[in-house]
């Protein structure tokens, strides 16, 4: 395998043959090790000695099922830590196909005013000049990107939000119609790569498979992983997943009283029916022109989760997540379906997180800059970051920027990086990922919500301590690892109830990669990975005190349930022993 | 005979006893009623129903409803 190096210093691009070492890497694990190796961890995550790695999961570019996922890490602008966020899309099956495992950008432009873009063909890679298309808004971007490269093309690009270099932003990737809704979200990962002044990367279609070194192994892997998917009643097809999309939590996390709500005063929102999957269903259905449940972010998905939600006005927008209707929409107090739609669709314009977004703007509405409901007064901040006001710049940059900016206290934030949909306090186990994960508050680091609240993958009572350190570490390691094979983390449904699934994952990735991996050495592969990920925050100056939840939550009971944060900081510290 | 609110969602839906195409409403059910008896009294489908909360917390099929109680049925589902 080789990969991709661009120094944007001197604006070179060198193609070089992948190092012992990583050659059977991939997704998260070949992104936190190049980073963790390279990267000096003190650095300033938008100076010239930062990196950005974008990486294709091991299996990204075979049919095995789901798997286009792509990576992208850097020492993160939200955090100041290490970052691994991805997406799915036919750009990182692209790349291993082209027999790319990697794309490494390091090093800065003297000048902060020029853009690049970074074109791969089958040909050349060249670095080219990009000033056109300096602060476009995405959709405009993809559509001439597509004009002028092919409509098939890879893209990942950044919005104008990221070249402001605020730490909300992600890197967007194009999904198979071209929209560019397919977000590695999280921690400012799209600050860091405007920092580069990289706009966009542009991939050139490739059919085929990856190489594959065991065709007869791999055939048996993908379809032990396969028929797991296909039986699963999340994952299979007409399965939860595929009809109402990853919305379909809005009302079982509310039933559950762990909704968080008006800036997580609360964990029940009376508006949640309306935001839901199952009316963003029943509005696809009467509109199936504009609007499709099951869509699929990269060819292959065989689960197909996405939403495209047809509003009032027959307009489509792609893709509207749980994450998105809940940060936008409760935690806002915003129960207006075609609001929230029409927000999701700036952020992807504009290169902002969903979640990041939705919880600074509670925030915002906390500190009494709008009132908590106000969608229009939302709307109008969107416009404020495209635009890059001193307003805008401080929505952009996260809750924890908001908080401190309008003095207040009640910031769900962890490592500075906004909390996800579930309220810790409620549900101890996701808490536990929220404060030790080395991402920062991030919900698929370890989704123990499983087990705690759906009963998949056995059943844990939400409301107690007990076992939820094993079982969130548990949650990280095999999630390091499935980060890593570029299948969707939603794969972890199936394999956790039908233990084939995952055998069969593991037997595909020793195809691609010649190893002779079990499934336990799976868990301990991921284990590694996420030591690797927590030396590299200690070595940025993090400690145990950076791994504790909000002060609010220890101290105020949120309601139904009136629970507080109240497991021992010495247990939160045992995840490292 | 206890009132109790009944909740159904993601495709599960009553088969009997309840308004026609309502995803939420009152039921009176008799004294001692269990979960199991309320699934069997609304023929929602056994195999089907995976998680039951009570005013807002998981319990399963052999709790005994009370009166006032907000009773909510889910299919296996999830999501991210
Ligand atoms: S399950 Fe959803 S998020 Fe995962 S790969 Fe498929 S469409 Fe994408």
């Amino acid at each position: 395998m080789k990969w991709i190096r661009v120094n944007m210093s001197d604006l070179s691009v060198k193609v070089e043959d992948v190092p012992k070492k990583y050659e059977q890497m991939g997704g998260r694990w070949l992104t936190s090790s190049i980073i963790a190796d390279e990267v000096p961890a003190t650095c300033h995550p938008l100076g010239p000695l930062n990196k950005v790695v974008i990486a294709p999961g091991i299996l990204s570019g075979t049919t095995a099922p789901s798997s286009g996922r792509i990576s992208v890490g850097t020492k993160s602008p939200l955090t100041g830590g290490i970052k691994e966020a991805n997406a799915g899309a036919k750009f990182g099956q692209y790349l291993k196909r082209m027999g790319y495992s990697a794309i490494i950008v390091e090093g800065q432009p003297k000048n902060k005013e020029s853009r690049y873009l970074l074109n791969i063909s089958k040909e050349k890679v060249e670095l080219i000049g990009a000033d056109e298309y300096k602060f476009m808004g995405l959709y405009e971007l993809n559509e001439k990107l597509a004009a002028k490269y092919g409509k098939d093309v890879g893209i990942a690009c950044v919005g104008p939000a990221a070249e402001h270099l605020l730490a909300g932003t992600g890197v967007a990737f194009n999904d198979v119609e071209n929209r560019p809704a397919r977000y590695a979200g999280r921690g400012g990962v799209g600050a860091a790569f405007a920092s580069k002044g990289l706009k966009a990367i542009v991939v050139e279609a490739v059919t085929g498979q990856a190489t594959i070194l065991n065709n007869e192994l791999f055939e048996t892997g993908r379809k032990k992983l396969l028929a797991a998917l296909q039986e699963h009643a999340v994952t299979k097809p007409k399965g939860a997943l595929n009809t109402y999309g990853t919305a379909v939590l809005v009302n079982i996390l509310n039933e559950a009283g762990a909704l968080p709500t008006r800036n997580f005063s609360s964990g029940t929102f009376e508006g949640a029916k309306k935001i839901s999957g199952e009316a963003m269903a029943e509005a696809a259905a009467k509109n199936p022109q504009a609007g499709m449940m099951g869509h699929r972010c990269h060819p292959g998905c065989v689960i197909g989760c996405s939403v495209v939600y047809p509003d009032a006005q027959g307009k489509s927008h792609t893709s509207v997540e749980y994450e998105t209707l809940w940060a936008i929409g409760a935690n806002c107090g915003i129960d207006d379906l075609d609001a929230i739609a029409q927000m999701n669709t700036m952020c992807n314009d504009i290169g902002l997180d969903t979640i990041e977004f939705g919880d600074a703007v509670a925030v915002a509405m906390e500190g009494g800059l709008l009132p908590f409901g106000d969608a229009k007064g939302a709307i109008a901040l969107l416009e404020e970051v495209r635009k890059g006001n001193p307003l805008g710049k401080i929505i952009g940059s996260g809750c924890s920027t908001v908080g401190k900016v309008f003095g207040v206290r009640r910031v769900p934030a962890v490592k500075n990086q906004g909390m996800p949909a579930y309220e810790p306090r409620v549900i101890k186990g996701i808490g536990v990922t929220y404060i030790t994960t080395p991402m920062g508050a991030d919900h698929t680091a370890g989704y123990s919500i499983a087990p705690e609240i759906l009963g998949v993958g056995g059943k844990f009572d939400p409301h107690t301590n007990e076992g939820k350190v094993k079982l969130s570490k548990d949650f990280q390691a095999t999630t390091c690892f499935i980060d890593s094979t570029g299948c969707c983390v939603f794969t972890a449904f199936a394999i956790l109830d039908i233990p084939s699934g995952f055998e069969g994952m593991v037997e595909a990735c020793n195809a691609v990669t010649g190893a002779n991996w079990t499934t336990s050495d799976a868990y301990e592969i991921g284990l590694n990975i996420l030591k690797t990920e927590h030396q590299f925050n200690l070595a940025a100056g993090f400690t145990a005190n950076d791994d504790r939840p909000p002060e609010f939550m220890k101290l105020e009971p949120v309601p139904p349930h009136n629970m507080v944060w109240d497991m021992a900081d010495s247990e939160l510290d045992s995840i490292w022993k | 005979m206890p009132k109790i609110t009944v909740a159904l969602y993601a495709g599960l839906k009553a088969r009997a006893h309840a308004p026609e195409g309502a995803s939420e409403f009152d039921l009176e059910v008799p004294d001692g009623s269990k979960i199991n008896d309320i699934i069997k009294f609304l023929d929602l489908p056994e195999d089907e129903v995976a998680n039951i909360f009570v005013d807002r917390s998981l319990k399963d099929r052999e709790y005994i409803v009370k009166e006032g109680q907000r009773i909510a049925f889910f299919p296996l589902i999830a999501g991210g």
